[in-house]
């Protein structure tokens, strides 16, 4: 009897030893190590998303650092965008995260709120800002504190397929002064024109930073700075209301447009020449005119609202780079940021990759290189130069999974499910449910 | 399983020598146990107690987790989408479940006839379950079932144009099913199994005394086998509610269209590792324990009216 009483206890104890090491490898780790050169050789490891094309030439970002910094090496990580923000979270939280990250806006505060991220200012000595415009660099802070630098810069945009509408005879519109009415009248006439073959626009609204501009050009913003969601229901029911009444006049059928959401690039119908006009960041015309190259596209400015005097254009950074607050080797992870957003080298090789480079040297040392499309996509960041206003406010913790709430809602609305006041209502409510959420 | 335990429990010494456990035996017995009760303790017991701590916190996996008492509890109670998922698992777990096994059944008694080449046939059948909850497959599925899909030209084919059986809300879920239904082949090869264990006499006898093939399959097929039947469906419903891959593939890790195709464990998934908030998540992971173990018992509960031992 008394072996196995004194067995249990035994197993007791295990369990409660096995447990204490989980538990304590889940808290918040020490603070950020010495902002100093090593005199020893240092690993750091750089994660970043994206496509092939990008490994490769971040890879030779990789190289060309190391060849002038012999004494730090760098591991590359990489993945898709969903797999990679699962191993950000599981990485962060099991204290063992990459030294420096490529960031999204999405996720930025996230991070950054619950002191994830090294704040750049102590980094100055090794890096270098000089490069950027105020607002780029404003785009990175939360609370005043720099956490990130922008890569690249975008601005929303239609992208039109011109093949498609000089087949059919119709003209590009002026998109100076063109309303969300225009957009849709003109649409509803292509898919007319066409017989049905082609179709005008995709989905109006699946994606937040859409509903921002239309939400800036009726007086009213997504967010504010403290992160609370600002958003009026009447703000967004006009954009679905439009998906309703043009759901298979002027745009696909609703499971069709269910399908394009999660559809890869080159299955797209305005890559396969069946759609004339997609919602697009100027950047991406160069990933959609590889996808297509029998297609012509052109970048034209987003539709305004009647009678509004705010564009709600912006530009975004397409992407960040950031450095984790628990890396051991801030110093050299400041000295390899400074090589990706100044070195003249290093723009060279990355070209358009990660956008149009948000440091404005690095883009002169570039223009002349660009293929077509980038080029129109630089010109385009010209055209908008004088209509674009303040960025919003960054999207707060807790909503980094706004687009999914978005197209979850949206298609409620295409699917009969719910009338668009409805799915607005219920978007503005899960949205500040999930943001309240990750405040408390 | 449980009578192999009992046996073990049995075996040397049973209850007369309890208090004189040859040290020996007992020090080999404990080295053979230590691979198993490390694993136990360091793969599922400790993080199964670490995940019970975290459901009562708001864990976000980023900073330190603090207590908030019943506050998950309280948030499940008002989570609309919760109920969503609820609904959908249990749609696909008792839908899917029961065909999945007549299917197996049926063709594991056609192939039980005897057939040339068996093994081939046993084979292929069994192939799927090998792939059905694979990562290649679940896309395999999603182009056959899209728009444009295969089976769409398929159709076409009869004149008839079919929807997005996976982009409609209306026949994702249906899409998914079938999916489950398709990996028929482990269930099969366990009534195969439990087939031939059946004396061929009880057959004969029944023959002769005029029964038919149906009232045979009645009568006998069905009463022998049916702990057979119960091991399948236990196992079963267990599987299908914790299906993740088919519908993270086919939606993108959205759940949609529409959340039709919002699996339980998706749900969970998206509140810890897409929204950060893993005290609720691990809440999720703990109802959807006792869901599983709550029908598990009536399982075992009801098993009592209809499954014949013959012992």
């Amino acid at each position: 009897m008394s072996t196995r009483f004194s067995r249990r206890v035994l197993f007791g104890g295990a369990i409660a030893a096995a447990s204490a090491v989980v538990l304590a490898g889940c808290g918040v780790g020490e603070e950020t190590a010495d902002v100093a050169l090593s005199n020893e050789e240092v690993t750091l490891r750089f994660s970043w998303w994206g496509s092939d094309s990008r490994h490769e030439l971040t890879n030779q970002l990789i190289d060309a650092f190391e060849k002038e910094n012999p004494k730090i090496k760098v591991k590359g990580e990489f993945s898709d965008w969903v797999g990679y923000w699962d191993r950000m979270a599981t990485t962060f939280a099991a204290n063992d995260a990459p030294d420096i990250v490529q960031m999204d806006e999405l996720y930025l505060r996230t991070y950054a709120d619950r002191n994830s991220l090294l704040d750049l200012g102590k980094t100055t000595e090794f890096l270098n800002t000089d490069g950027f415009s105020d607002v780029s660099l404003a785009a990175g802070q939360a609370g005043g504190t720099q956490y990130a630098l922008p890569i690249g810069n975008g601005s929303l945009s239609v992208v039109a397929n011109k093949t498609v509408l000089d087949e059919l005879k119709i003209d590009l519109p002026d998109d100076k002064t063109w309303t969300w009415d225009d957009y849709a009248k003109i649409s509803a006439e292509i898919s007319e024109k066409s017989g049905g073959k082609v179709v005008g626009s995709g989905i109006v609204g699946s994606e937040a930073s859409l509903i921002s501009i239309y939400a800036r050009q009726q007086g009213g913003s997504l967010f504010d700075d403290n992160g609370k969601v600002t958003l009026k229901p009447e703000q967004l029911t006009p954009l679905w209301q439009m998906n309703k009444d043009m759901a298979g006049k002027g745009m696909p059928s609703a499971e069709a447009t269910a399908e394009q959401m999660s559809a890869p690039l080159n299955q797209t119908w305005l890559v396969l020449g069946k759609q004339a006009f997609n919602f697009n960041y100027n950047t991406q015309i160069t990933s959609l005119q590889a996808a297509a190259p029998d297609q012509e596209f052109v970048l034209l400015q987003m539709p305004q609202s009647a009678g509004s005097d705010q564009t709600g254009f912006y530009y975004k950074p397409s992407m960040y780079w950031a450095i984790s607050a628990r890396t051991e080797h801030p110093a050299e992870a400041a000295k390899f940021l400074d090589f990706l957003a100044n070195s003249e080298t290093a723009a060279k090789i990355q070209g358009t990759d990660r956008g149009i480079p948000a440091n404005e040297d690095s883009l002169a040392a570039i223009r002349p290189d660009l293929d077509p499309s980038s080029e129109l996509a630089a010109k385009f960041n010209d055209q908008v130069k004088d209509l674009v206003q303040d960025p919003p406010a960054l999207t707060p913790a807790g909503a980094s999974d706004i687009n999914a709430m978005i197209q979850r809602q949206a298609q409620e609305v295409l699917f009969d499910r719910a009338t668009p006041e409805e799915a607005s209502t219920k978007f503005i409510e899960e949205l500040t449910a999930a943001v309240d959420a990750a405040a408390s | 399983m449980v009578s192999e335990f009992r046996a073990l429990r049995k075996a040397p010494g049973g209850s007369g020598q309890k208090g004189r456990v040859n040290s020996r035996d007992g020090r080999a017995a404990a080295v053979f146990l230590a691979p198993w009760v490390v694993g136990l303790v360091v793969i599922t017991a400790g993080p199964m107690l670490m995940s019970l701590y975290l459901s009562f916190t708001d864990y976000n996996l980023l900073s330190n987790a603090n207590f908030t008492g019943l506050e998950n509890i309280q948030r499940m109670l008002d989570d609309d989408r919760l109920v969503k998922s609820l609904t959908v698992t249990m749609v696909y777990v008792f839908v899917s479940t029961p065909i999945q096994l007549a299917v197996a059944l049926g063709l594991a008694v056609v192939l039980d006839r005897g057939l040339r080449g068996l093994a081939l046939y046993r084979s292929i059948f069994y192939l799927p379950s090998l792939l059905g909850s694979s990562v290649a497959v679940a896309i395999l599925w999603k182009r056959v079932f899209g728009v444009d899909g295969l089976f769409n030209q398929f159709l076409a084919l009869f004149g008839i144009d079919g929807p997005g059986w996976i982009s409609s809300p209306s026949t994702a879920l249906s899409t998914l099913i079938l999916l489950h239904v398709w990996t028929f082949g482990a269930p099969m090869v366990i009534f195969l199994a439990g087939l031939r264990q059946i004396p061929r006499e009880f057959y004969e006898a029944a023959a002769v005394d005029g029964a038919s093939k149906r009232q045979q399959f009645r009568r006998i097929t069905l009463p022998l086998l049916s702990p057979i039947i119960f091991f399948n469906l236990v196992l079963g419903i267990i599987g299908a509610f914790q299906s993740f891959t088919q519908a993270f593939i086919v939606s993108d890790g959205r759940g949609g269209p529409s959340d039709s195709t919002l699996f339980f464990t998706l749900y969970l998934y998206q509140q810890g590792f897409q929204n950060f908030n893993m005290g609720y998540a691990s809440a999720l992971a703990w109802l959807l324990l006792i869901i599983i173990a709550a029908f598990t018992a009536i399982n075992f509960w009801v098993s009592k009216y209809w499954v014949f031992y013959d012992n």
